[in-house]
């Protein structure tokens, strides 16, 4: 078969190695000698950069927990009024990128922010009369990235609370527990394996995060990588530093995979359909109800609402031709990245199918490591080698035929291209898994015994059956694309701005009104994704398997926080 | 023994319990008691509502009316539902329900944790040894076959010693041989702890093989409630008759003490779908005749001819033709191979026959 569809292992072992380069780049960089500026670091910021990091990180477990938790058992376990409608908008935040929800809650909070202003004018308070919580702080950072981050373990546990079998928790019951101690001596263990791989994935998009520790003034890994690089000019020790981040997130990659491969054990299927509920009432339900709908009035409808505010009031300055270049540049990148990503996604998904090999699926695998790689890390593993391979090839050009080739590679869309795919490839290898899963070899085998040929089983059978997949795949990859922010300011060609970069650029300003248009923006194509997501986990615990796979898709999708 | 004594020696009492789904009424009007010790099965086609008591005898289902008792204590009513977790009734689930992140060890200990450690680990022992499995106590649910799964979770519900145990469904999903050896097994267990136990199967096999009573049900309702030999042998009514085992019915004519039929004349016994004071002279009823009643007698006058032959290994069930035109199948020993087509005489094996005046329509 796999020769008939003409898909070749070595394809596959190629992108592999591709999508590889840039880590193995950084990688490369510890065995250089460490210069002075890395003397400098480890004398003075290397221990701020991690214990900031590692604050941000338990800080973020905390607030994803307690968020995730709570609203996923409320929505799976129990009945209150606004269940239904709960149990999707608690998605919404995942749409709105950690920076964009930053700028507005500092326009919100700051000293001329409209809350302490109205303080002001209530109680009649001068400047230093009062304390208010400083929001450009580290907490004000734990809450910005808990409240878009938290749908992670939301989803995850979720996903889990509703795969349980009834009659499990029935079990804890004629045993003798309450409900509620059922809870925590069953359910809770149960759904452990999901809780960790959703608090992973969400703390891999807090190491990620340059947008909002930069707006804060935190300094983090992140941020001392683009210091390094651009205000040391000091590439060396930029790879350097990121080569320190990255063993953070193989911890997380291994405690992803660690807690994947045991939430198989921890499985258990049910074969009662349906779930029973806790019907709460009266008080009961409304502190439900209110403990569900905080998370989505904090993580999406206060920030949605103030950029809509921010874009209504700087309208005539905002909504210019300027603008929708913005925004055709951002599509034009978003657009080509999501074909490449999807082009590559199909051949690694048919070659995992057809040639069943261990190295195929390694280099699937190794493909698909992206999703946990900061986007700072790919964007610097993507700039050192395609600089080197310009100044070579400019300088043999120069000496051999005088003349010159310019930044070909580094300075073209090509890199940023590129580093998206190297990032998001994950999110089209999974969509196309997930679909392709649907088409059972036997079908294969079913369309060539009634006299299709091996093109004819593609096009009648595979096309219909991928076209949804297919088309799910490009508006996942599209809307992530869309968000990236520290790898497009690294990579973008000189003077090529996009909708996420100008969002940073005003903000950074301090111009945050008119940031608000671009966030918008984004913000609005990203809810397309959360609705598609929130269709699938409508059906989620009818035919639970297959939608756990779209969970995935979803989950690693997202590159949210810059 | 007083009344107060001998309600206090029922483990189980249905009072006309009613139970509702969805505004439809899935069990009606059903009464039953269940003393110590004693094993019961309900029994019956799939949607009769015999799980749907079970989860109301196990307090995870409100009453429409009626009640349920254990030992005089009141457990449901229409207007109280006692908490599963505190009424101390055990129930063994069709996909056993293990606790994965548990040991099997673990498991069988989660009903008794607020017992001292030392009893806990004395039952844990005793149960393992019970069950058989006492080199699985480390081991985790998924590591184990179906039937040790099985064993496991009943060990698991019984641990607490819980006044009742309820079963449900415990080996749809196991292949026939597995059945037999766990029912088996099962009910020694069972016996041997002395547990009065309630289980629910489709499967009359089952039933059989574990139950001291079984209670068979249709439609909501409770049609008999006796022993296997009894159920079998003396149905109450044409429902049960034809739902336990194979059965033949053949038309009757009452006259006087006997039933005549075209096997000719046969005692009869009165049954429950009779109104007693009604004489049924003259009447056209229903004659059951299990298949093994039916014997070859070379001197009888009455002939069949045989039709067809289904061969079952020590016994053939031929379907005979008779003069009246009716067909009957009958179960005979397969050395004998009769000749199809053949005509032989034939006699009835029993004097006392089951006749049903009532017309189900459900047959």
């Amino acid at each position: 078969m796999a020769s008939i569809f003409g898909i070749r292992a070595w394809w596959v072992v190629t992108i592999a190695i591709v999508m590889a380069l840039p880590i193995i780049v950084i990688l490369g960089f510890v065995l250089q000698p460490f210069n002075e500026n890395w003397q400098h670091l480890l004398d003075n910021l290397l221990l701020e950069y991690i214990s900031n990091s590692l604050l941000l990180m338990v800080g973020v477990s905390v607030g994803v927990l307690s968020m995730g938790i709570v609203s996923a058992w409320l929505t799976a376990s129990c009945e209150f009024p606004g269940r239904v409608i709960l149990s999707w908008l608690l998605l919404l935040p995942l749409s709105i990128p950690a920076y964009i929800i930053a700028y507005t809650y500092t326009g919100l909070l700051d000293f001329s922010g409209p809350v302490q202003g109205q303080l002001r004018a209530w109680f009649d308070w001068g400047y230093g009369d009062y304390w208010f919580p400083e929001v450009r702080s580290l907490t004000g950072a734990i809450c910005m990235l808990s409240l878009v981050l938290y749908p992670y373990v939301y989803m995850m546990t979720r996903a889990a609370f509703l795969e349980q079998s009834v009659s499990v928790l029935e079990a804890s019951r004629t045993l003798g527990h309450s409900p509620l101690k059922g809870f925590f001596s069953v359910a809770i263990p149960l759904a452990r394996p999901a809780i960790i791989t959703g608090v992973s994935l969400a703390l891999m998009e807090t190491l990620a995060d340059y947008g909002t520790v930069q707006y804060f003034g935190i300094s983090t890994f992140t941020t001392g990588i683009f210091r390094a690089w651009y205000g040391l000019d000091d590439s060396v020790t930029a790879a350097q530093l990121a080569s320190v981040l990255l063993t953070f997130v193989v911890v997380l990659i291994l405690l992803e995979r660690y807690s994947r491969r045991e939430a198989k054990f921890h499985s258990v299927t049910s074969k009662q359909a349906g779930v029973l509920r806790f019907q709460l009432t009266g008080w009961k339900a409304f502190f439900a109800a209110l403990a569900c709908s905080l998370p989505v009035i904090f993580g999406f409808f206060i920030p949605a609402a103030q950029l809509l505010y921010w874009t209504i009031a700087t309208a005539d300055q905002s909504l210019n031709s300027d603008f929708f270049g913005l925004a055709a540049n951002s599509l034009l990148l978003a657009t080509l990245a999501a074909f490449v990503a999807v082009f590559l996604a199909l051949i690694l998904g048919y070659a995992k199918r057809l040639l069943a090999t261990p190295l195929v699926s390694a280099a699937v695998t190794i493909s698909s490591m992206g999703y946990a790689i900061p986007g700072t890390i790919i964007a610097i593993g993507v700039m050192l080698p395609f600089a080197w391979f310009d100044t070579v090839l400019d300088q043999w050009l120069r000496s051999t035929f005088n003349l010159s080739s310019g930044l070909l590679l580094s300075g073209s869309l090509f890199a940023l291209i590129f580093a998206y795919t190297v990032r998001f490839l994950s999110v089209s290898i999974q969509a196309v898994d997930a679909g392709l899963s649907k088409i059972k070899p036997s079908m294969d085998d079913a369309g060539r015994s009634l006299g299709l040929s091996p093109f004819g089983v593609l096009k009648q059978i595979h096309f219909p059956l991928m076209r949804g997949t297919i088309l799910t795949a490009l508006l996942l990859v599209f809307v992530d694309v869309l968000k990236e922010l520290p790898a497009t300011l690294i990579l973008r060609p000189f003077n090529f701005n996009t909708l996420a970069v100008r969002a940073y650029e005003m903000a950074s300003d301090e111009r945050l009104a008119d940031a608000g248009a671009p966030a918008l923006m984004i913000v609005l194509v990203g809810i397309i994704p959360i609705i598609l997501l929130s269709r699938s986990i409508a059906h989620s615990h009818i035919k639970s398997n297959n939608n756990h796979k779209r969970f995935g898709i979803s989950l690693r999708k997202r590159e949210a926080t810059g | 023994m007083s009344a107060q004594e001998l309600k206090l020696e029922l483990k189980l009492e249905l009072k006309e319990v009613n139970l509702t789904y969805h505004k439809q009424a899935v069990v009606k009007d059903l009464s039953l008691s269940l003393e110590d010790g004693e094993i019961a099965c309900l029994l019956g086609p799939s949607g009769c509502g015999k799980t749907t008591l079970l989860r109301a005898i196990a307090g995870f289902k409100s009453l429409h009316s009626g009640s349920i008792e254990s030992s005089a204590q009141l457990l449901s009513s229409s207007t109280h539902t006692v908490a599963p977790e505190k009424r101390r009734i055990g129930m063994v689930f069709q996909d056993f329900a293990l606790f994965p992140h548990l040991s099997v060890g673990d498991n069988i200990c989660f009903g008794i944790r607020d017992q001292s450690a030392q009893t806990r680990k004395q039952r844990r022992r005793e149960l393992l040894e019970l069950i058989a499995l006492p080199e699985c106590e480390n081991k985790y649910p998924h590591e184990l076959s179906g039937g040790q799964q099985q064993r496991v979770a009943l060990a698991r519900a019984i641990a607490p010693r819980p006044r009742l145990l309820l079963l449900d469904e415990p080996f749809s999903s196991m292949d026939v041989e597995l059945r037999n050896t766990l029912a088996k097994e099962i009910r020694r267990i069972l016996k041997h702890e002395n547990i009065t136990a309630v289980m629910v199967t489709h499967d009359q096999h089952e039933a059989f093989s574990m139950a001291d009573r079984i209670a068979v049900m249709n439609d909501g309702q409770l049609l008999q409630w006796d022993t296997a030999e009894n159920l079998y042998h003396s149905p109450s009514n044409a429902f049960v008759a034809h739902f336990i085992g194979h059965s033949n019915f053949l038309k009757g004519i009452v006259r006087g003490d006997n039933v005549e039929t075209a096997l000719g004349k046969h005692n009869y016994k009165k049954q429950l779908d009779q109104a007693p004071d009604t004489s049924l002279e003259g009447r056209q009823v229903k004659v059951l005749i299990r298949p093994e009643y039916i014997l070859i007698d070379k001197d009888s006058k009455q002939t069949a001819e045989l039709v067809s032959r289904d061969f079952r290994g020590g016994f053939s069930l031929y379907s005979l033709s008779l003069q009246s035109a009716e067909e009957v199948q009958a179960l005979l020993p397969s050395q004998a191979n009769y000749r199809l087509g053949n005509s032989v005489g034939i006699a009835l094996s029993t004097d006392t026959v089951s006749i049903f005046v009532n017309d189900q329509k459900r047959l």
